[in-house]
């Protein structure tokens, strides 16, 4: 199948590429592009693992066509940090030990960011439900929970 | 004790700022120059005889460079023990499972290895299947294996004492049978593996591993190449929960595909393929029959066990035995017997699980709260009574040196406020404990001990070499933290190299709880040897004798002069000065008893330590739908000592996730014949967020003489005490003992409308059907 | 999982769409969220040759409130549908339907209305990979000649229509447009549904689902959904409920009820009209009867396509009716959140 052209913006990088129309946005950004954060750990929508932000809203990275971002902004998990200094989220994460194998960590990150962004007030049932399409088998999410809600509140602090 | 700079402090891991920011790499994130892809051809039967392979028109497929079938491996079986060895991987001529490995192929892209693979003609004779474990022990069932009579894969007895003694003796006996599906792993990551070969035959390869050690002998066997070729890479693991213990087909697949075409090969696995084909936990029938004293007190026990293993033996006389060690080291009994049987089927192989044995360990505290009843003895008394006790023996000869069984059972009971509650509850709400004990370790002979070795550089920094592997627990940080405390230098100025087999030496690997306890305990050896060679120098310089040295924070200090010191770097150029250079190892070897074997003879010290373990949960039951909420638990682990509260209480809250939230409540696979409807995610269903409930953890420190720090395994027994504590409230709000698990809400809404059924006599039928169809009263 | 390939195109306007589907025919498929598409296309289930994008189709993105009641374009997403203020405060019905659906994460910020609409029917024997079917008899909605969900075996297809949207917008009457290139057609959402498992929906090959309209909310009237599943969230529906509520002076004057996910295509309760009518609403005992005559109505098609048991499916239709029933009662009465705006 030919090629079609993609101009997509990803973590801040413009990208002019050409794409098969059967390549997932996952694929592009994991096989072409060397973005290997966003995990495939089912490939049908289910774990979220491979979770990005699409002009600020979380979206399945595997259940996305390459060419449906097209003229998109994408951020994925190696955009969160900012010129090294990381996101209040990743930093949180770490200190509230919301981590353990890290297979689920960076879907958890975009949607936890992706929730951050749109709904800045989001309570425990809000960050719950945000993130109750991301399947972890290791930590039971307390302590992923915990580390969103901490950055939440420190926003509230601000206002 | 306190005395500590990093033992004992919550501290975030050293793997997490990696993981955080997308760069720690996983098996299929890897990519190598000239890499393939490489894919696996499955049996689509349960049970067939393999005729003929026809790979002619799948060679011709462009992009494809290679494909191996059972022609290319060296026809030897392979078992955990000698007498288990009962597995060819990629089989010439039999397949015993829907989803066993029969050919592969690498090719340029994933595309083309898949047009290949549908172009590969498999002739076979379909043979007769069997898939229920009871059915298999039956004379007329194919027999899987031509050595292993009446399908018996492992019978494990032992028989300790006079149990029938016993329970003539008894003031109260009973007898029920507990049964479960199959669970599984589900870890995040999917089974993945890179292989590739150098012009000197070295096989490099990395996959999500429990032990590299334990994959490399095997590949070793299987390929026919020494030990020192085999070089299996540390790389970030997405979990294991007991499923990454052991080789793996398609190990052995994608180092021979590599082999045969000279090029890398990588085989990422679906999420369908890690559910059918690497391992499933086992389904039980478990039968108790116990005689306890008027007080409670167990007296005897006989238990019948019988396993369905699926098709191969993998872990099989230890999977047999794990369930009745850990009902023996938690709680005590004059007599017992047990007969434990795994069967062959023409299902997935099983192994060994988180929530191993759910139906016998649910069995065991289910039957204490139903005899408690009989005797009019509430829940958490019954288990005091018969609760482990330090200094004890198990009925199979191991020494319990640390054990705070009673404490982990008293604080679960007073956080849960379990007496306000227990009995006072509103109808439909249950309250539930269970207690449980695990491993810290199983014997692994000349596989069972560690070596580390450190190295110190000029500037003071330290490097780590050592065996052990992070599944995603948190053993990297473990290590860090034990070099760091030991030397004193500051996290940061440790480098590890770890799990890779090529530099590391031996070592017991994650799947059997001793990464601290033996792994880190040899890296806790080798820091001290390194330490006392900087200590010898330092006591030199400073006039003073080794033993009223201390290091800390970079400096070697007068223990009662913190002023008087000298930096550690230092040292080690004065050192390096005498032409000398600053390393040294370390090991430890569990004091074991040797001659214990598990099916052979099943007696003496069985591991260094035990860990023992409480919940408390807390339900509501739904008594139209038979849904269940959980609305607290509370768990309470003998830890021996904890190392890091924070990654503790994340073992914790995992634990209670997996073994209560999903082991008990939604957690089974679901069967046609032989074939699993529900390998993905979306079916199989592992907790989300939005259904866990809250979680108190209660860390409580025996501290073992033997462990390092007094450290021993930790959350597995909350694992297991989850899945009793859950299935226990549940039998509590609904009034009826649950016996087959998951407790999916249709079993416990039959339950309820039986009991309904019963306690409602003499009805108009009719009247009753139509009102049961509907709701179930309130009880 | 890889995608079969396939040509793309994303045409910039609806006309130029219809165009497109005008032309492919049935090697055609409409892609908007691709939630349930793609998958289906990885399984090998489905395999188009073109794909037309609704991605720059703007005018089928929007949501607004008219005097008649909601428009809603096919391609709105769940998220939208859920920020949408009005929604929030006058069909409390849809908004639940729309929230349970999926996940977050998942569905809400790419799945559209119109492509939960429009999702095929599924079926634990048939929505499996590649591999799973390979070694057993192709089923019917596969174009073999057996149902493994059905006992002792059918000639026809026992899939279950899935939509959670369905059954709500039904109950309140929805309407949906469906246009072609030459034609444009209204009609009542249920007449969407064939109830044919192989093929559940009405659409020709170059129809296009591209609006639902929804009726205004009148005084009196109450809406509710509801959902059963083993987890609060990601999870298709053992059984669900829509039921539209209409009352005046207490009393039930027009009432709706439709079962998801146990039939063929979403389920109509044809007696609860005559059994509630001129009732008081909420009355117990004759939702209790109604929720009965769901129960007989639906056992008759649950068939084994989920791994959740029949049995407990079918007793599950009663309870999950008599639960969405209450529900929308207490709102007609109560008019919390409903009719305030009036």
């Amino acid at each position: 199948m030919n090629k079609q052209p993609l101009e997509i913006s990803i973590n801040g990088d413009c990208y002019s590429l050409a794409v098969e129309p059967n390549r997932t946005l996952l694929e592009l950004l994991r096989e072409d592009l060397d973005l290997t954060g966003a995990k495939e750990g089912c490939g049908e929508g289910v774990c979220g693992g491979c979770t990005v932000l699409m002009d600020g809203k979380p979206v399945r990275s595997c259940l996305t066509l390459a060419l449906e971002a097209s003229g998109t902004h994408i951020t994925t998990v190696e955009g969160l940090a900012q010129k090294g200094e990381l996101d209040p989220l990743q930093q949180s994460f770490i200190e509230h030990g919301a981590v353990q194998c890290g297979f689920c960590t960076s879907g958890m990150l975009m949607a936890a960011k992706g929730l951050a962004l749109n709904n800045p007030h989001a309570g425990n049932k809000e960050i719950r439900n945000a993130i109750s399409g991301h399947i972890c088998r290791c930590t039971g999410y307390t302590k992923i929970i915990e580390a969103v809600e901490a950055v939440v509140d420190r926003s509230l602090e601000k206002r | 004790m306190s005395n500590y700079a990093f033992i004992g402090k919550s501290m975030p891991r050293v793997d997490s700022r990696a993981k955080v920011t997308g760069e720690a790499l996983f098996t299929a994130d890897l990519r190598l120059p000239k890499m393939l892809t490489g894919k696996i051809l499955r049996s689509p039967y349960p049970h067939a005889r393999i005729l003929n392979i026809d790979i002619s028109e799948a060679l011709r497929v462009p992009g494809v460079k290679a494909i191996v079938t059972g022609r290319d491996v060296i026809q030897r079986k392979w078992g955990v023990f000698g007498y288990t060895q009962d597995q060819q991987f990629l089989p010439a001529d039999r397949v015993r499972f829907i989803g066993e490995e029969v050919a592969a192929v690498a090719a340029v892209d994933e595309d083309s290895a898949q047009r290949a693979i549908d172009c590969i003609r498999v002739d076979y004779e379909i043979l007769e299947a069997v898939f229920d474990a009871m059915e298999s022990l039956a004379p007329t069932a194919p027999l899987l294996h031509d050595n292993f009579p009446h399908n018996i894969n492992v019978h494990v007895p032992i028989n300790v004492g006079d149990v029938e003694k016993g329970f003539a003796e008894s003031y109260y006996v009973r007898e029920d049978t507990f049964t479960a599906s199959e669970d599984s792993y589900f870890q995040g990551e999917p089974y993945a593996v890179v292989a590739r070969f150098d012009t000197d035959n070295n096989l490099e390869i990395w996959m999500p591993n429990a032990g590299p050690h334990m994959k490399a002998k095997p590949l070793s066997n299987a390929l026919g190449i020494p030990l020192n070729k085999i070089r299996v890479r540390k790389i970030t693991i997405g979990g294991a929960f007991g499923g990454r213990s052991e080789i793996a087909p398609a190990d052995l697949i994608c180092a021979l595909l590599a082999r045969k075409i000279g090029r890398p090969v990588k085989i990422v696995y679906t999420r369908e393929e890690n559910s059918i084909a690497t391992r499933q936990g086992h389904a039980l029938i478990t039968t108790i029959k116990t005689g306890v004293r008027q007080d409670g007190r167990v007296i005897a026990r006989d238990v019948t066990c019988y396993m369905d293993g699926g098709a191969y033996s993998s872990t099989g006389p230890i999977a047999v035995s794990v369930p009745f060690l850990c009902m023996e080291q938690a709680y005590k009994m004059e007599h017992v017997r047990y007969n434990g049987y795994r069967i062959y089927t023409n299902k997935p192989p099983r192994g060994m699980i988180r929530i191993h044995g759910r139906a016998f360990a649910c069995g065991v505290d289910t039957q204490l709260d139903m005899i408690g009843e009989h005797l009019g003895i509430d829940p958490v008394t019954m288990r005091l009574v018969n609760a482990r006790e330090p200094g004890e023996f198990t009925n199979t000869k191991s020494h319990v040196a640390s054990c705070a069984m009673k404490e982990t059972i008293t604080k679960a009971a007073e956080k849960s406020g379990w007496n306000d509650k227990w009995g006072k509850l509103p109808p439909l709400r249950g309250i539930g404990i269970g207690c449980n004990s695990v491993q810290t370790g199983f014997p692994m002979g000349i596989r069972g001990g560690s070596q580390a070795i450190i190295k110190l550089n000029e500037d003071g920094g330290a490097t780590v070499i050592s065996g052990v592997v992070d599944n995603g627990q948190g053993n990297d940080n473990m290590l860090v933290q034990i070099a760091a405390e030991e030397l004193g230098i500051r996290t940061e100025d440790v480098q590890l190299v770890t799990a890779d087999t090529e530099v590391t030496p031996s070592d017991p690997g994650a799947y059997s709880q001793v990464s601290t306890f033996i792994g880190g305990h040899a890296v806790k050896n080798a820091a001290e040897n390194v330490r006392r060679q900087l200590f010898e120098i330092a006591a030199k310089t400073l006039n003073v004798k080794v033993d009223d040295l201390k290091a800390r924070d970079r400096m070697i200090y007068v223990k009662d002069s913190p002023d008087t010191g000298i930096p550690l770097k230092k040292v080690v150029r004065m050192i390096l000065a005498q032409g000398k250079s600053v390393s040294g190892q370390g090991d430890y070897w569990p004091k074991v008893d040797p001659k214990r074997e598990w099916v052979k003879n099943p007696f003496g010290q069985m591991c260094g330590a035990f860990s023992f373990g409480t919940t408390v949960a807390e339900v509501e039951v739904d008594p139209e739908t038979g849904k269940v909420t959980v609305l607290e638990v509370t768990a309470a682990q003998d830890v021996g000592f904890a190392l890091n509260p924070l990654v503790l209480e994340g073992q914790f809250q995992g634990s209670i996730a997996m073994g209560g939230q999903g082991g008990i409540l939604t957690e089974g696979h679901v069967w046609d014949g032989g074939s699993v409807l529900n390998p993905t995610q979306l079916e199989y269903k592992v907790p989300l967020a939005c259904d866990m409930p809250k979680i108190n953890t209660i860390i409580i420190e025996s501290n073992d003489p033997e462990g390092p720090y007094g450290t021993k395994e930790s959350g597995m027994s909350i694992a297991m005490s989850a899945a009793q504590a859950y299935a226990a409230a549940v039998s509590n709000a609904i009034g009826v003992y649950m016996t087959d698990f998951p407790l999916t809400p249709d079993k416990i809404l039959e339950a309820l409308q039986n009991k309904v059924e019963s306690e409602t006599p003499n009805q108009n039928e009719d009247v009753m059907e139509k009102a049961l169809e509907l709701i179930v009263p309130a009880v | 999982m890889r995608l079969p390939p396939f040509a793309y195109d994303r045409p910039r306007d609806l006309y130029e769409a219809l165009e497109l589907l005008n032309s492919y025919g049935k090697d055609c498929k409409v892609l908007a969220g691709g939630t349930d598409l793609l998958v289906r296309m990885k399984q090998g289930l489905v395999a188009p040759t073109h794909l037309v994008s609704l991605k720059a189709l703007s005018e089928l993105a929007e949501i607004k409130e008219t005097g008649d009641g909601l428009q809603i374009g096919a391609a709105v997403k769940l998220s939208d549908i859920l920020a949408y203020q009005p929604v929030q405060d006058h069909w409390p019905g849809l908004f639940e339907a729309v929230k349970a659906i999926g996940a977050p994460s998942i569905q809400h910020f790419s799945g559209t209305i119109g492509g939960n609409l429009c999702q095929d029917n599924r079926c634990q024997f048939y929505d499996q990979s590649k591999f799973f079917r390979a070694a057993r008899q192709t089923c019917n909605k596969a174009g073999g000649s057996t149902c493994f969900a059905w006992k002792g075996g059918s000639d026809k297809c026992h899939s279950a229509c899935q939509s959670d949207s369905a059954p709500i917008l039904i109950a309140m009457d929805a309407k949906v447009v469906i246009k072609s290139k030459n034609e444009t057609r209204t009609m009542p959402l249920e007449e969407l549904y064939s109830s044919v498992g192989e093929r559940p929906l009405t659409l020709a090959d170059n129809e296009m689902l591209t609006e639902i309209l929804v009726p205004a909310p009148t005084p009196g009237a109450g809406t509710a959904f509801e959902k059963l599943a083993y987890r609060s969230s990601i999870d298709y529906a053992m059984v669900s409920a829509g039921a539209f509520v209409q009352t005046e002076g207490g009393r039930t004057t027009r009432v709706r009820l439709v079962i998801g996910a146990v039939a063929r295509g979403p389920l109509s309760i044809a007696t609860v009209e005559k059994t509630l009518k001129n009732r008081p609403a909420g009355d117990q005992q004759a939702i209790n009867e109604v929720a009965i005559d769901a129960m007989n109505t639906a056992a008759a098609f649950i068939a084994n396509n989920m791994t959740q048991p029949v049995e407990y499916r079918t007793k599950m239709v009663s309870v999950i009716a008599k639960r969405a029933l209450t529900r929308a009662a207490e709102r007609a009465i109560s008019q919390k959140g409903f009719l305030e705006a009036k």
